[in-house]
């Protein structure tokens, strides 16, 4: 499982959004498959089909959609639970999903960090993969 | 979304920061291989080891002039990396902008009953 550590150097996207809706109604809507069915999606118009949510820690998820034609399966499991603040899922093999919901005004401010593809080896900086993109996109330019 | 298994082979080669920073070397022009160790301060190993992993995922190309190997660096992949988080990026962003329309349409049927 990805951790930040030296031996597991991991690469993550981070998100955060605003909602008018309080904690709890945000982590219904991650945590209700019916709700979740009505939003999570992979690409821009690509809505995740829901099998298993079974949102306990341990708890197993399967969901699944048609990419391109391409059938496509992701099997996870829910690692942190802890309603209506934090949720922290596995996503197929080596990618971890974290949510955080905290309030924010009237209603709440979620963050999202998605950790992906950690490498083989070790000596990689946390910061790593922010580094590497900017630098990636700065080479582009260059070449 | 499905990662190609190049993908995959190009995530890893780029999950070090002394390949990182090859290609960021590369990006500024072709080196040789020795010029490359001694930048660098490689061991003859960790440097074939290194370069031998972005020569596989396809970041780099070698030429061999005489007895040394001229590496240049092929953007073509690294495209395909920036293309996937971005994709990974925009996907997510569209799921956060549908919750907030089932969150408020969530919240007008309450009001409504």
């Amino acid at each position: 499982m990805p951790e930040n550590d030296e031996n597991n150097p991991t690469e993550t996207l981070t998100l955060q959004r605003d909602y008018a809706a309080p904690p709890d109604r945000v982590f219904e809507a991650w945590t209700d498959p019916d709700v979740l069915a009505l939003w999570f999606g992979c690409a821009t118009e690509k809505l995740w089909q829901v099998h298993e949510w079974d949102v306990r820690a341990g708890g197993k998820l399967h969901v699944s959609l048609d990419f391109d034609g391409v059938p496509f399966a992701v099997h996870g499991e829910f690692v942190v639970v802890d309603p209506p603040h934090r949720l922290r899922y596995r996503w197929s093999n080596d990618e971890m999903i974290e949510v955080t919901i905290e309030p924010h005004g009237t209603g709440s401010r979620l963050h999202l960090a998605h950790t992906f593809r950690p490498g083989p080896e070790g000596a990689v900086r946390t910061e790593g993969w922010t580094w590497s993109l900017g630098q990636l996109g700065r080479v582009r330019t260059a070449v | 979304m499905p990662a190609s298994a190049a993908l995959d082979t190009v995530f890893d080669a780029l999950a070090n920061e002394h390949r990182r920073e090859i290609v960021m070397r590369l990006a500024r022009g072709s080196m040789t291989t020795p010029e490359i160790g001694r930048h660098f301060g490689f061991t003859k190993q960790a440097l074939s080891r290194h370069v031998g992993l972005l020569e596989n995922a396809g970041l780099v190309s070698r030429t061999v002039r005489g007895r040394v190997h001229e590496l240049t660096l092929v953007p073509r992949h690294l495209d395909d990396v920036v293309r996937w988080v971005d994709e990974l990026r925009r996907g997510w962003a569209a799921s956060l902008d549908r919750l907030d329309e089932v969150l408020n349409a969530r919240e007008r049927r309450e009001q409504s009953d």
